[in-house]
């Protein structure tokens, strides 16, 4: 379909170039409207029987209306304490997830990276797993201590992986190297302790590295929004720059005025914090951060701009996802989402992979 | 004097409040009698049918659920938690329980969290550890207002374990080749089966290793595994196997079968226990039964026939299974060569 | 003059990869670089926007000496299109030219669409505006390149080794829209280059470089002759005039005695 020379055609193309855009945003709302609805659906799964209407009653009760006769001060005490924290975990956490392997992906121009991959993951276990075996479990803030533990040690990890980078240069290829070196490092680590833990110990090790969203309480909540909050819209900024280095490369990107290493040590730092608050609370839930980017190129293409809030939606919908199935299929058992998230997860990736090796060779 | 009399009748009809204080040092407070208890964790859930009977076992995990044989009065629903670590805390509240019961290899700390705000306190009871077994059994009896049952128990556990200990104090101990359900598989000091082991007048093979010697990949008190020419070496005098835990016996073929592999293993064909026809099949159930008691006595009765001649560990189990569990005994769950 | 470089230097590890280096460029010229592999060319290209950091003498881009500019500011005045990256992003057409005008984006998307889809219009690239550059050809690629370097509307282009992968019509057709362009806009375009024939054909001036130095600047007929070649190449070669375009013809490599490069 050749473009008719004339005056009229770069105007007709620019404006198609407009409707595309707009018509993907119209997609990004979509999305967020229907994660919202599913996330409404997903309030109803739970032995207490509390159905769509029931829940929505609850959540009226909740922002200040008059409890309903038919419902008891224990089913509100299950939507507030039990339910609703774990949705708003499952979204705010699986769009952190999503977002910062995005913008990893994007900065190291390797869509092979997550932040599970920078190390990341393994050094929150191996925090938690330290907090464990000292003992500080036990006590009265106990797992506070192992929530700021499991963070101290992925942002430990994130220092020396861009410390190294800082002495070598923040290749992409020394980032990801030293990441995976460090990853190594943390799970020989918390493996070691596992053999040194008592039986008792040994099972709250691997509890706590079972992802779950069980644990996660209205203040992990609180913690995540915050951090969220004060990440993204500086995320959101970097979107053309990272337009530049991931289509670019980094020189292209410097020759543009793009002060590269900076953006790529912000960028990182941002991701490291989302990714490192959501584990501390849920332990380790791999796959998000590498599969939703995936997933989100696919179906919104790869400006940024679009790219990271629909990241963060497709993060949204894959933790939701994977615990609603975690929940619904083997009632009563409630399968932990760090392992449903990987059955739904890895037939997508291997999908992606073979996609993406058809199309390698131009 | 009467007055008096009255009186102590009249308070005892009150229900006195009840104050406990469990392994973790948290201490539980209830008006009365507990009338409904989620237990988790097989054991846990076996002393509570036991003491306070299956009405007041409110929600239990899959994994014990499982052995339909075990608990067949026990519906689906009852089913809160896939093991002590994995609990569904929706399930558990809406079972209405007045306590939960968890181990201390169980999520406690979280379970705490989750179901303060409904008023369901958490208690640290560690029905598998046989070191706190009367504690244990104890505490359970004063929860749940049964004390006579739960002093009951704690008297058939106690009776035994003095028997075992009166007469097999001086005697000389056989060496005793434990293997765990698998080939190769054994245990070391620091395994309650050890105990069990000594209790029952024997002398566990490998008890003797120090663990902190051992290469890190190997140091599992409960689950060691061997080489077959250390087996050979060492010339066990009698060879005990646990088969699987359920309640239904292992039938008759299979056991002759599994028999006749260990004899002819070449770790074990020349040992002394094969020559003396002294191999010997236990259930995971009765050798655990009672805080291995019942796995004690009916090894001591292998190890010193002469001096239990007159002791019947399958009645024992019988009464276990029966008069405290209320299910069906469905009969020996042990086999050695000469039956 | 867009480009006033005297006498710098790039210092490396206690190596020297540029020395004295004198080199200026007026609007609207063309300059052809050439030289061994390892001869500084690709450092002389990336120093002249800024990328690569000089160690000795002064440059000047458009009258402002290069160390009181931001990079953004630079951006403005140098466009600089690399060899072909290795693994980028698969972005459309559109996108990825759109990236260029990043040093000049206001935030009303309006103009900024508008000369971007201009430019397509110009290079032919309209219909693949939304196509992603992975099913594009390598010529097409590298004409999309070039849109994303004209779209900074630059008055310096620095084009390093632009046609090495394309075939014959391609490279042919790169340096006609280059060359219609520094002509038609007053562009100064410094290209890094392999191909001596096309550097005869293009340019309206030929730098020579060997061992980090510069051994000759001129018409492009008194530089590329085949004593230079010989002395800088270490190959025998025939200049010639072939339908009234001249030609480099290379004979034979001249051994080890004169090493090539150093």
């Amino acid at each position: 379909m050749a473009a008719p020379a004339g005056a009229g055609a770069a105007d007709a193309a620019a404006r198609r170039h407009v409707r595309l855009f707009r018509s993907r945003l119209l997609g990004i709302a979509a999305g967020a409207i229907g994660m919202a609805v599913f996330a409404l659906w997903c309030a109803t799964i739970g032995a207490a029987g509390l159905g769509l209407g029931k829940v929505a009653a609850i959540v009226a009760h909740l922002l200040g209306a008059p409890l309903a006769d038919d419902l008891k001060p224990s089913d509100v005490t299950v939507v507030s304490h039990l339910r609703l924290p774990r949705i708003a975990m499952a979204i705010l956490g699986g769009a952190a997830l999503g977002l910062a392997g995005t913008v990893m992906q994007g900065v190291t121009r390797n869509p092979l990276v997550s932040p599970y991959t920078l190390g990341i993951s393994a050094a929150a276990a191996f925090g938690a797993s330290l907090a464990i075996i000292l003992g500080l479990g036990g006590l009265a803030i106990g797992q506070w201590l192992i929530v700021g533990s499991a963070f101290v040690l992925a942002l430990l990890c994130a220092l020396i992986v861009f410390g190294a980078g800082l002495r070598v240069g923040t290749s992409p290829e020394t980032v990801i190297l030293t990441g995976i070196a460090l990853m190594y490092l943390f799970m020989a680590g918390t493996a070691t302790i596992q053999f040194l833990a008592s039986e008792e110990q040994l099972a709250s090790v691997v509890h706590w590295t079972f992802g779950s969203l069980t644990r996660a309480g209205w203040p992990a909540v609180v913690a995540l929004a915050a951090v969220s909050l004060a990440t993204w819209p500086l995320l959101m900024r970097y979107a053309w720059p990272l337009n530049a280095i991931a289509s670019g490369g980094d020189d292209f990107a410097r020759s543009l005025g793009i002060p590269v290493e900076r953006v790529r040590f912000v960028v990182c730092i941002a991701a490291v914090l989302l990714t490192a608050t959501v584990i501390s609370f849920t332990g380790v839930i791999g796959f998000v951060g590498l599969v939703a980017p995936h997933m989100a190129r696919m179906i919104i293409g790869t400006d940024h701009r679009l790219l990271l809030p629909f990241s963060a939606v497709v993060g949204a919908w894959l933790l939701l996802a994977a615990d609603a199935a975690g929940r619904l299929l083997f009632a009563p058992t409630v399968l932990p989402v760090g392992i449903t998230v990987a059955y739904l997860g890895v037939p997508v990736f291997l999908h992606l992979v073979m996609r993406n090796r058809g199309r390698a060779s131009a | 004097m009467a007055a008096l009399g009255l009186s102590m009748l009249v308070s005892s009809a009150w229900a006195e409040p009840i104050r406990i204080v469990d392994e973790s040092g948290y201490e539980a407070n209830f008006d009365g009698p507990v009338k409904r208890i989620v237990a988790l964790n097989r054991y846990n859930t076996e002393f509570v049918r036991a003491v306070a009977g299956s009405d007041a076992v409110a929600g239990l995990d899959r994994d014990a659920w499982m052995d339909r044989d075990y608990w067949p009065e026990i519906e689906e629903a009852r089913v809160v938690a896939a093991n002590q670590g994995q609990i569904d805390y929706e399930s558990v509240v809406a079972q209405k329980p007045d306590l939960l019961i968890v181990p201390r290899n169980g999520a406690w700390q979280e379970a705490r969290e989750k179901l303060a705000p409904f008023g369901i306190p958490v208690v640290v009871l560690t029905g598998w550890d046989v070191l706190k077994h009367e504690e244990n059994v104890s505490m359970l009896g004063l929860l749940t207002g049964n004390k006579d049952r739960a002093d009951g128990l704690n008297a058939f556990f106690r009776k035994h374990m003095d028997l075992l200990a009166e007469r097999v104090s001086g005697v000389e101990q056989p060496k005793v080749y434990f293997e765990a359900d698998r080939e190769n598989v054994t245990i070391l000091k620091g395994s309650g089966w050890h105990d069990m082991i000594a209790a029952a007048g024997g002398r566990s093979l490998f008890g003797d290793i120090d663990v902190a010697t051992l290469p890190e990949s190997n140091r599992n008190v409960n689950i060691f595994t061997v080489e077959p020419e250390d087996i050979a070496a060492a010339n066990p005098d009698v060879v005990l196997r646990l088969t699987p835990a359920v309640l239904a016996a292992v039938p008759a073929e299979k056991a002759q079968a599994l028999v006749a592999e260990l004899k002819a293993r070449p770790a074990l064909a020349d040992s002394n226990a094969v020559k003396d026809g002294k191999v010997y099949l236990m259930s995971y159930y009765v050798a655990g039964g009672v805080s291995k008691m019942v796995g004690a006595l009916q090894l001591a009765k292998w190890l010193h026939p002469d001096r239990f001649a007159d002791v019947d560990p399958d009645a024992v189990m019988r009464e276990w299974i029966e008069a405290w569990q209320g299910a069906k005994y469905p009969g020996r769950h042990t086999s050695s060569e000469s039956r | 003059m867009i480009v006033e470089a005297k006498g710098i230097g790039v210092r490396r590890g206690g190596r020297d990869i540029l020395r004295d280096v004198d080199f200026c460029v007026a609007p609207g010229e063309m300059i052809a670089l050439i030289g061994p592999n390892g001869a500084g060319k690709s450092t002389l290209l990336r120093s002249l926007n800024g990328l690569v950091k000089l160690s000795d003498g002064t440059l000047a881009l458009a009258g402002t000496p290069i160390a009181g500019m931001t990079r953004r500011q630079i951006a403005r005045v140098a466009a600089y299109m690399p060899q072909q990256a290795g693994d980028t992003a698969d972005c459309s057409v559109a996108e990825c030219v759109m990236a260029g005008r990043l040093p000049h984006m206001s935030g009303t998307d309006g103009g900024d669409r508008r000369r971007v889809f201009e430019t397509l219009e110009r290079l032919g690239l309209l219909e693949f505006s939304e196509r992603p550059l992975s099913h594009l050809s390598g010529g097409e690629r590298q004409r999309v390149f070039l849109a994303r370097a004209l779209v900074q509307e630059p008055r310096l282009l620095l084009l390093d080794e632009p046609t090495s992968a394309l075939d014959l019509r391609h490279q042919l057709d790169t340096f006609e829209h280059v060359a219609a362009i520094a002509r038609a806009e007053a562009v100064a375009v410094v290209v890094a280059i392999h191909d001596l024939s096309l550097a005869l054909r293009y340019a309206d001036r030929v730098v020579m470089m060997s061992g980090g130095r510069l051994v000759a600047d001129g018409a492009p007929a008194a530089v590329v002759t085949p004593d230079l070649i010989r002395d800088t190449y270490g190959v025998s070669a025939s200049v010639g005039r072939v339908d009234g375009h001249t030609v480099v013809v290379p004979l034979r490599s001249m051994g080890n005695d004169r090493p090539a490069g150093e």
